[in-house]
């Protein structure tokens, strides 16, 4: 069943039918009904369509309480008494008559630790009140059924959220607007159509009407002529050459536009085409070599990539085959367009190609992957990204917290551990029992200590109104900052599941006195 | 809280929970079906209500102890005056459109009320705080302009942009086809302009007419027919006749009505309810298809149906464009790719011709719910008296930005904004009884400056000049005013006076001072009372810009492209996608303007 273009228009409009397409094969299953989880599956679910079996399952056993009904907006007062999980599915299912939850009542902890498997079923997970045992042992299960996990947790006045997955592919980062001009290295049909061009023979008001990638073309052919071949070098060349740039303008012209478009984009002619780093990264990736049935879409189209850029396209990328708008009269616009958009599609038909022999010889067939798909491929190919997140357990295990020493939002990561491991030592979250609340930002302070000194970081830096701070909380949820958790949650799981936009790596830290966050890897 | 839309949602969920005692939610607007994937206290069985009602009683619905009051209501309304203001401790915005936000934020400053204020596009976010003498105001520094406007000539008769067709089909044909036909005649007059382009224009005026004319043929079997002949062929031909046009532009090609309905033979239209239908370039058939079935006679889906179905009712009625209406984006659609296939221009899928036509900033649920937080945090810091702690909030893309949030601190306001740094008073008059003289006279040039109380006048006697809604009604050249009532001079509950005085002898008072009108139906003639601050600031630049005033000196004749909204809303800031998405730094500047 196709989505209903108007009802999810404004979010087709960032993410394109395919991002969206995309999410109706999500299966989310949220972890504990806390405040921050449900604010984030509404989030989803308002913009969720049909699929089936049910896009969201709550797992939870807990019994609706006054304090619940308090702080969680799909908690109401008549659901008090009722199991959690039930109460917030039936609520996301009457946001969005399309959506359906399911609730599994049944205890996080049980589940985890005797079917394993029931986590296979989703692509994501969402954590939230977990004590760190579970949490762990959960966080190990889906790192190895490869299924996202995403933890968090708002906490008083702070927040959490931590993004776990093996590997995540991106072709559309959108990164901003793609320019692939190649000034210095025209392919044929571009050098051939602005050597065609006689700019000294223009009358004033053509020559005014001259793109400004034509001017650099022939501008930068002119200086290498007379430099040896070699590019403008330094500021004094670069001066230079914008001199040059500036000489295209007709003597008789009033109107100079192209010209002021030309110098400003002077820097992109002598700057070399080349690979981007991160992307050379890619293509240097394992992952791109050892090629299976099972190998991802993106490896697969990684791999064929990595062909054309050595055959065909003599080291470089594909052309993007995009021009931004520019002064120019539209005929030497449209023909310019042109001559980019054949190039990408000769060089995009050629990675297909190349896709096609990799497809056959690992079983696969050739219209398993999409044009559209290769198309999308190719025309991002400068912006690629992978993301491979560290697993929780080495987080526990070797933290890398050292490099934020001195870093004041990062004590709240430490605070929420120690909060944490409290709970493990004394069977309860601090500053839950008011007579205790001195005694207890002692011992936080020494579980604060311990646990910096375990992973080689200096004990003395959280500071006390921080810790008194985590006491008084009383490990309660405000309802704002669940809001503003869940919203950050959220946000994040739709890059996840889109494949567009870059997500955090790896821990948000939320402090909502002065409303900042920061992303850590710990 | 103004507005109940996207943000407002979050936020008035957020306020209830969060144990706000008392608040008002304004909002115009009515739900809509494209508002349900993220305005999650609207469910279909509530489409074409009131969103203030339904957001309030759904709220209510969580936390039946809060106070919450609902008015489906526009904010410029008198009933919303200083004095309205004046009674909250902080006023939030939660608002789509410009021209709402810059009114609540003179309000705001005039009422001396702080301000949280707020806007979204795509994965960008952003909250500030605004407060009279404290922090600046909205409009505290110049915004970019925020429509975009075309020379005639480009619109209609040289497109070279998938944007000058659409323009074309929406701002000209829709309009001269379904719309109101005294509106279009406006917008290429009162302007310079060479002898070319006036002959051109004087062309285009009776090319206009004709079409005019055309339109009473509505109804006709081959209505349709007509109007494709006529703007596809023949008013192509005419241009084509212009040999001057052409020197810079490509000839464009006429469309052959009966080989075009040919080569149609045997053609399925597409699903209109389908993914394909909204974001696929139509091809030629589908595209003239859908665009003489919106001007066929006797078919549900024309527009020309519906029209004269409304005249049956009203003489005058007529039709405006609005982006989320079906048949209308199709229309223009299908228009704007004719006209575009005629100027060799590409066309566009439905999906970007509506992002372009109805300047769409996308929305999605979890930044409203982010920003919505950040406003709630704000506004717990101005409750609790600590606005200096408050600082201007920013949510960011992410990816490779180390914080998804940032903030920081706020502006100090700026000493010659037209908006917060004028003396702002509520003057109770009765205005069926003074006169301008009485303002002039009494209220402004009476008394002693920088004194006084109550019913002493402001002191200001230079020169002055009175600026009502309506424009300059008073200065030293202009008195033929004074003897009027004010009533007489359409100023009544709820109107502002922008007063400014030149004082060649006293620089420190040359200042400008706006009066908001509070109608005072006992007073006896002349009475009145004066409430506010009396020490005003001199304007460092003394100007005679009274709030608001822009003089656009376009040398060109332009096309307004301002979204036309059956509502009367100003249209949103012109940010395509891309621009709403653009990774530079500087792209938080389309935010900042929201």
């Amino acid at each position: 069943m196709e989505p209903q273009p108007l009802k999810y228009d404004r979010q087709l409009r960032l993410w394109h039918a395919h991002g969206q397409q995309r999410r109706h094969l999500a299966r989310i299953c949220l972890v504990n009904a806390a405040a921050v989880g449900a604010e984030a599956v509404k989030n989803l679910a308002s913009a969720l369509s049909p699929s089936s079996p049910p896009p969201f399952t709550v797992v939870d056993d807990a019994l609706v309480s006054g304090a619940h009904a308090g702080r969680n907006f799909f908690l109401d007062r008549s659901s008090i008494g009722k199991p959690r999980a039930e109460a917030l599915a039936a609520l996301l299912a009457e946001l969005n008559d399309e959506v359906s939850g399911s609730a599994v009542v049944r205890s996080p902890a049980d589940i985890i630790a005797s079917s394993p498997d029931f986590f296979r079923q989703f692509s994501l997970v969402i954590a939230t009140e977990l004590p760190e045992n579970d949490l762990r042992a959960l966080a190990r299960i889906c790192w190895d059924a490869d299924v996202a996990l995403v933890v968090a947790r708002a906490y008083g006045f702070t927040g959490y959220a931590r993004i776990v997955r093996r590997e995540h592919t991106i072709i559309e980062a959108h990164r901003g607007p793609i320019s692939d001009f190649r000034f210095d290295c025209p392919f044929p049909a571009l050098a051939s159509h602005v050597a065609s061009i006689d700019h000294t023979a223009l009358d004033s008001m053509a020559s005014s009407h001259l793109p400004f990638v034509v001017i650099l073309i022939k501008a930068l052919a002119q200086w290498r002529a007379s430099h040896n071949g070699a590019l403008p070098a330094n500021r004094n060349e670069q001066a230079e050459f914008k001199q040059l740039v500036s000489s295209f303008k007709h003597p008789q012209s009033v109107d100079d536009e192209n010209i002021v478009e030309a110098v400003a984009n002077a820097y992109r002619a002598y700057t070399p085409t080349k690979i981007p780093a991160d992307v050379a990264a890619i293509l240097a990736d394992p992952a791109a070599d050892s090629l299976s049935p099972e190998t991802p879409d993106f490896w697969l189209l990684v791999a064929a990539l990595k062909r054309f850029v050595a055959h065909e396209g003599n080291g470089l990328l594909p052309v993007a085959g995009s021009l931004p708008d520019m002064k120019s009269d539209t005929d030497s616009f449209v023909k310019l367009q042109q001559i980019y958009r054949a190039k990408a599609r000769e060089d995009t038909a050629l990675v297909r190609a190349h896709l096609d022999h990799i497809l056959v010889a690992v079983g696969r067939s050739t219209d398993s992957i999409s044009d559209e798909l290769v198309d999308r491929f190719c025309k991002n190919s400068s912006a690629l990204a992978v993301i491979r997140y560290r697993s929780l357990e080495d987080e526990y295990t070797a933290n890398r917290g050292a490099q934020y020493a001195g870093d004041d939002h990062s004590n709240f990561y430490w605070m929420l551990r120690a909060a944490d491991r409290f709970r493990t030592l004394h069977g309860r979250l601090p500053g839950t029992d008011a007579a205790l609340l001195v005694e207890d930002a002692d011992k936080v302070a020494a579980v604060v200590a311990d646990l910096r000194s375990e992973n080689g970081l200096p004990s003395t830096v959280v500071p006390d109104s921080h810790i008194t701070e985590l006491v008084r909380a009383g490990g309660c949820e405000l309802h704002n900052i669940a809001a503003i958790m869940g919203g950050i949650v959220s946000q994040e799981v739709i890059k996840l599941l889109t494949h567009q936009y870059v997500p955090a790596n790896h821990t948000v830290v939320f402090n909502g006195v002065p409303s900042s966050s920061s992303v850590y890897q710990f | 809280m103004v507005g109940a839309g996207g943000i407002g949602c979050e936020l008035l969920k957020n306020l209830v929970m969060s144990g706000f005692g008392h608040i008002e939610v304004v909002d115009l607007d009515t739900i809509d079906l494209s508002n349900l994937n993220r305005q999650f206290l609207f469910q279909s069985q509530h489409i074409k209500k009131s969103k203030a009602n339904v957001a309030r009683e759904s709220a209510l619905r969580f936390n039946p102890a809060a106070d919450v009051k609902s008015h489906h209501a526009s904010i410029f309304e008198d009933r919303f005056d200083i004095g309205w203001f004046r009674s909250f401790d902080v006023v939030l915005n939660a608002l789509d459109n410009v021209a709402a936000r810059r009114h609540v934020n003179m309000m705001c400053m005039a009422a001396n009320v702080p301000l949280i204020e707020s806007g979204t596009a795509g994965y960008h976010g952003q909250v500030s705080i605004h407060k009279r003498g404290v922090a600046a105001c909205y409009d505290c520094f110049p915004k970019p302009v925020e429509r975009k406007t075309y020379p005639v000539c480009t619109i209609r008769s040289t497109p070279s942009e998938p944007i000058h067709c659409i323009v074309w089909a929406k701002n000209y044909l829709y309009s001269s086809l379904f719309g109101n036909p005294e509106d279009d005649t406006g917008e290429i007059d009162n302007a310079q302009r060479s002898e070319t382009e006036a002959n051109e224009i004087k062309e285009l005026k009776v090319e206009a007419e004709a079409l005019k004319k055309l339109r009473e043929n509505m109804g006709h079997a081959d209505y349709g027919k007509m109007v494709f002949e006529k703007v596809f062929n023949r008013d192509i031909q005419r241009l084509l006749g212009m040999d001057d046009l052409w020197k810079t532009h490509a000839r464009p090609t006429p469309l052959d009505f009966d080989a075009v309905r040919a080569a149609m033979a045997g053609f399925v239209p597409a699903d209109p309810a389908s993914l394909a239908f909204d974001q696929t370039v139509w091809d030629l058939s589908m595209t003239v298809h859908v665009f003489l079935e919106r001007l066929a006679a006797a078919s549900a889906k024309a527009l020309s149906e519906r029209l004269l179905e409304h005249r049956k009712a009203d003489a005058a009625c007529a039709l405006s464009f609005d982006k989320d209406d079906e048949p209308s984006l199709n229309f223009v659609t299908a228009a704007a790719n004719l006209r575009a296939r005629c100027f060799h221009i590409a066309a566009r899928s439905r999906f970007d011709v509506k992002q372009m036509a109805g300047n769409i900033i996308p929305a999605i649920a979890t930044t409203n719910a982010i920003v919505a937080g950040m406003i709630v945090m704000l506004a717990f810091k101005v409750l609790a008296g600590a606005i200096g702690a408050c600082k201007n909030t920013f949510v960011q893309y992410g990816g490779e930005r180390t914080h998804l949030l940032s903030s920081e601190p706020f502006a100090p306001p700026s000493a010659d904004c037209s908006v917060c740094s004028v003396g702002s008073f509520v003057l109770r008059i009765n205005t069926a009884t003074a006169t301008l003289r009485d303002v002039v006279d009494k209220v402004v040039a009476s008394g002693t400056f920088g004194a006084g109380s109550g019913r002493d006048g402001l002191g200001l006697c230079g020169e002055i000049t009175v600026q009502s809604n309506a424009g300059l009604i008073h200065d030293v050249e202009f008195d033929d005013n004074l003897g009027m009532r004010l009533d007489e001079l359409g100023i009544r509950h709820g109107s502002k006076l922008s007063i400014t005085n030149e004082d060649d002898a006293d620089a420190s008072r040359n200042v400008a001072v706006a009066l908001f009108i509070e109608h005072w139906d006992t007073a006896a003639g002349a009475e009145f009372e004066l409430v506010g601050d009396r020490s005003i600031k001199p304007r460092p630049n003394h100007t005679h810009a009274a709030a608001g005033a822009h003089a656009a000196g376009a040398k060109r004749p332009v096309v307004d492209d301002a979204a036309a909204d059956p509502k009367g809303k100003r249209p949103r800031v012109d940010d395509g996608i891309d621009a709403a998405i653009v990774l530079d730094d500087d792209a938080d500047d389309d935010v900042a303007v929201l």
